[in-house]
């Protein structure tokens, strides 16, 4: 029994609890909060870690500030749904979903309903332009193994997005050598806009071309207005950039509109859409010249990979570490015992991470 | 605390080793903050009322080593500093990270 305390890094310790096959106690959650215990989306996370796994175990007592874990097999599956509320988008969800769902017994295919953009968390349109394509080849996975398709965006507060998502299962995962960060040759982008007039997407992508067309001509940014069902509960915009490199390497950035409270009226006080075209811009340039083989988002993602990967030497590049990124070290030394050698380069303010793998495998996977 | 630390060197390793992120190893070191002695308590009111601005509220940066830390991937983009972008030829210190910049630079990172 492994024991932590407080919310932080929740997911990841449900992740590596039921990939390590730890039961797991945390205590202490938000017990000095006005509002103590978990929060509803964890709460909903737990359920949708119930629905695709088989044989777990969760107490929680009666104030929510303690929970005890006792993971079971992950099952995947297909034909399932999961409303995942309106607190955190469906970004928060997939992450966790995804590590789990590669070590299923069955490939999973699920639909999530919710939120699909918003400020916290990665958006549907990182997930996949950058964090799909990175899992694949993370994982070893065959192109069409992997997908999501968004059939509705929802933006905050109201929600009302649905997406699909299918993962294969993998055996178990390939060794990891990410060093290269290469140069950026091309952006790409989608802006959104939702209940909106379908100019304030165009105007995003203006805005972010007036800065990156300093530096790069090749900027295609794909324009999303949707309307009707298919646009969700509430109006909102956004964008989402994503740098490619030489070497195949991919940076993203994105910027959402803050949800304005009575709709159409509130929006001038919070920034033109050139101005979110702008910061994104200005974002990804941040991304880029933190450097590393990821941006900032993906950083415990891949770091978690490398853990988990097999007995022997992983290595990655990465820019300045965030704090996830830190907590997810942490957390896969005291689940799996992986130490990671950290050696930083001051040439280029870049760190090497390397680490012998836990070899974790797939034992629900028959040999084919 | 700021939330990019790469020009620590060598003691970066350290600096993330040295907090476990399991609470007994942390109780014995002492060292997680929000684990504070309950002794001044006595003599006073049963109840305290907690000042608010203490835990990350809206305000106040969020703690890296905060138990409660808000459990996201990405880093806030206020907590980045996208300001510098906007001057006048800021971005021209990328140049050279970008495929129209100077090849042998670029490469010379790898």
């Amino acid at each position: 029994m492994l024991k932590f305390r407080g919310s932080q890094h929740f997911r990841h310790r449900l992740v590596c609890a039921t990939l390590s096959r730890k039961p797991i106690r945390i205590e202490g959650i938000r017990e000095r909060d006005q509002n103590p215990g978990l929060r509803d989306y964890e709460a909903c996370l737990l359920r949708l870690i119930e629905k695709v796994t088989d044989g777990c175990v969760i107490e929680i007592n009666e104030t929510g500030t303690s929970l005890r874990y006792k993971p079971g097999l992950v099952t995947g599956g297909a034909v399932l749904t999961h409303d995942c509320g309106k607190s955190r988008s469906i970004g928060y969800f997939l992450e966790p979903l995804v590590c789990l769902a590669l070590f299923g017994k069955k490939p999973l295919s699920i639909s999530l309903h919710g939120i699909t953009n918003d400020a916290v968390d990665p958006g549907v349109d990182v997930w996949q332009q950058v964090t799909l394509p990175l899992i694949r080849q993370l994982a070893g996975l065959e192109k069409d193994g992997l997908q999501m398709k968004v059939y509705k965006r929802g933006a905050p507060p109201g929600g009302g997005g649905e997406v699909q998502l299918t993962v294969p299962i993998a055996r178990s995962l390939p060794p990891i050598s990410l060093t290269e960060e290469g140069m950026v040759k091309t952006v790409r982008g989608v802006a959104y806009a939702l209940r909106v007039a379908p100019a304030a997407a165009n105007r995003m992508v203006d805005g972010s071309r007036g800065v990156l067309n300093e530096l790069l001509a090749d900027v295609r940014v794909f324009t999303d207005h949707r309307s009707g069902t298919e646009a969700g509960a509430s109006p909102g915009y956004g964008l989402t950039l994503v740098a490619q490199t030489t070497t195949g390497r991919l940076l993203s950035a994105q910027a959402v509109a803050p949800p304005s409270a009575k709709g159409q009226q509130g929006q001038k006080d919070v920034g033109v859409p050139e101005d979110i075209g702008r910061k994104t811009a200005h974002a990804l340039f941040e991304e880029i010249a933190r450097g590393g083989i990821c941006d900032s988002a993906h950083q415990g993602l891949v770091l978690l990979f490398c853990a988990l990967g097999p007995e022997e030497l992983n290595e990655v590049r990465l820019g300045p570490l965030t704090p996830h990124a830190v907590r997810t070290l942490r957390h896969v030394k005291a689940f799996f015992g992986v130490t990671f050698s950290v050696k930083p380069q001051a040439a280029s303010n870049t760190i090497f991470l390397s680490c012998i793998g836990a070899g974790v495998k797939n034992m629900s996977k028959k040999v084919s | 605390a700021s939330a990019l630390f790469s020009r620590r060197g060598a003691d970066l390793q350290s600096y993330i080793y040295a907090t476990s992120a399991l609470a007994d190893a942390a109780k014995k070191n002492g060292q997680r903050k929000g684990v504070e002695s309950e002794s001044e308590e006595e003599g006073g009111d049963l109840f305290r009322l907690r000042r608010n601005d203490e835990s990350a509220g809206d305000g106040a940066a969020p703690d890296l080593d905060a138990d409660d830390a808000l459990d996201a991937s990405a880093l806030p983009l206020a907590e980045l500093d996208l300001d510098r972008w906007a001057e006048d030829g800021a971005a021209e210190q990328l140049r050279n990270r970008f495929v129209t910049g100077d090849w042998a630079e670029g490469e010379a990172r790898d």
